[in-house]
């Protein structure tokens, strides 16, 4: 994972990957039709994900994530459409309309593709390869020292969270039971951890000021994000094809 | 605690990025009325149409604008700020997510930086922490600009006051839930068609029951989580804030320029260099 940064995209530059995401997505979007989105996911996600060598977390992710949406979404259009006209089972509130089932299908679809596309992305791409192609870009040293420090915090912070949450247990805190136990012992998690989070960052703040992060001027990576040419051609000829398209496909749908 | 050359920092003008600030605001505005103006074609018309694309092309845009517009000029301290209230809404997020309640508690990092560091960096805070959750869960990408207006709303819930009463903090955050709820009602309608967890599912599946359109019934949705989520959010975040020991707290400019809490008098003559401005 991002975070992590052992897996190796094959010499990929990140923003090649990125541009590649971000143009499944927005045709999938754009062209807005099951079949579609079907046809993306098989012939462009699921090689991708072999390619990535990392299917097997980047399904356990998704199916995660998709799981509880794809049944909320099933449930929401399915069983109740008002709009349907095609009834095929109605029984007390519950309406199950063809109209309805097509919508939750090309919905589930395109959500696969969407949250496959950038979970191939996150886990593919190496986070010390993110920061030096932002770098690279002429990106605002704050907006990247920002973005690679919260990636490299997250994990800290969850063990820093279970740690205290170890402790407070040892000292006899119960997080069973109902909604008020609950919340007292999301406080007893929080409080400690806040304050020593934000004790840390003046620490931070100073060493950060005395090293120029306020400064003007270009910044030079200490990794440098693999890239090439081709990938720069690539990249820029995939945006302005996107774009064509998107103008062309609304342009044609307007005028029908 | 400035450095020796940060005079020559100031190369970004001011004036554009009040523009950025204005043309990322009017985007989010704009989506947003595009949305509700042409909704009952979009949904019921069925495939085919950029609805999706707009409204994540214009909520995101507008949120990335904003960041622009506001990144670049925080100060170091409050920048160092950011990246640990980004990971605190995730791993706190990514917990409660998984109890399965409809709500969220993902803002938590972001209302704490706009308590601490005002609109500007709860602004930032909330589009950001967005951006970078995406990473691990692509399906929060889209509500970034929803997450940056609870952290400008809250910046500016503490620069009047809210927090220097304990009672207050919650009422105003379910006021800031309202328009959360409301923000995030396009999104979950044109981008997803429904909601991403099961129990708020069942609570829009129950709108849609009485006939309501997708929309309506989302934002009927969101009108009943949000208030409820946001007004524990302020309230946790008044309870961390006043937990924090006085050192820290005091430390930050935006908290002793507006007297954001409700200090003792010892702990702002503490410093009696900067106590000048107490009164915003």
């Amino acid at each position: 994972m991002i975070a992590g940064g052992r897996a190796d995209a094959g010499g990929l530059n990140p923003l090649t990957l990125l541009t590649g995401a971000v143009v499944v997505v927005a045709l999938t979007l754009l062209v807005d039709a099951w079949q579609f989105s079907a046809a993306v996911l098989a012939a462009v996600l699921v090689p991708a994900l072999v390619l990535s060598g990392r299917h097997r977390r980047i399904l356990a992710a998704a199916a995660a994530i998709l799981l509880p949406t794809l049944l909320s979404i099933a449930l929401i259009n399915v069983f109740f459409y008002p709009e349907g006209r095609e009834v095929l089972l109605a029984a007390g509130p519950v309406r199950i309309t063809a109209e309805g089932t097509w919508f939750a299908v090309a919905m589930a679809f395109r959500l696969c593709v969407f949250v496959l596309a950038f979970l191939i992305f996150s886990f593919t791409v190496r986070a010390e390869h993110l920061t030096a192609a932002l770098v690279a870009r002429r990106w605002n040293p704050k907006a990247v020292y920002v973005l690679s420090a919260a990636l490299r915090l997250a994990p800290d912070i969850a063990s820093r969270a279970g740690d205290i949450s170890a402790a407070q247990q040892a000292r006899g805190l119960v997080i069973r039971g109902g909604a008020v136990s609950r919340g007292r012992a999301l406080l007893m998690l929080l409080v400690p951890l806040v304050v020593g989070l934000l004790s840390d960052v003046d620490e931070r703040a100073r060493a950060l000021e005395a090293r120029g992060l306020g400064l003007p001027g270009p910044r030079t990576s200490l990794t440098e994000a693999p890239d090439s040419p081709a990938q720069r051609r690539f990249r820029r000829s995939a945006l302005l094809l996107l774009l064509l398209f998107a103008v062309l496909w609304i342009g044609w749908r307007w005028l029908r | 605690m400035s450095h020796p050359f940060a005079a020559t920092a100031k190369t970004d003008p001011a004036g554009r990025r009040r523009w950025l600030n204005w043309l990322g605001a009017a985007l989010i505005v704009g989506t947003y009325v595009y949305l509700i103006a042409t909704q009952p074609a979009e949904v019921a018309g069925g495939f085919g149409n950029p609805a999706g694309l707009v409204t994540l092309l214009g909520f995101l845009g507008g949120a990335v604008l904003l960041l622009v517009a506001t990144l670049p000029a925080l100060p170091t301290s409050t920048v160092v700020l950011l990246p640990v209230a980004l990971a605190l809404n995730v791993v706190v997020g990514q917990i409660v997510g998984t109890v399965g309640l409809p709500l969220y508690l993902d803002s938590i990092g972001t209302v704490l930086v706009a308590v601490l560091a005002g609109p500007a960096a709860g602004a930032a805070t909330g589009a950001l922490s967005n951006i970078v959750w995406a990473l691990f869960n692509p399906t929060v990408l889209p509500f970034a600009a929803g997450a940056a207006l609870i952290g400008f709303l809250a910046g500016w819930a503490a620069r009047l006051g809210v927090f220097r009463r304990f009672y207050l903090a919650p009422i105003v955050g379910a006021v800031v839930g309202v328009f959360s709820g409301t923000i995030a009602a396009p999104i979950a309608t044109f981008v997803f068609g429904g909601t991403s967890g099961i129990g708020t599912g069942a609570i829009v599946s129950a709108f849609r029951a009485m006939g309501d359109t997708l929309l309506a019934a989302t934002t009927k949705q969101g009108l009943l989580s949000d208030p409820l989520d946001k007004a524990i959010v302020f309230a946790i975040v008044v309870f961390l804030v006043y937990a924090l020991p006085p050192r820290i707290r005091t430390r930050f400019d935006f908290v002793r320029r507006y007297r954001v809490l409700a200090g003792r008098r010892s702990e702002e003559t503490a410093r009696p260099a900067k106590t000048g401005a107490t009164q915003g």
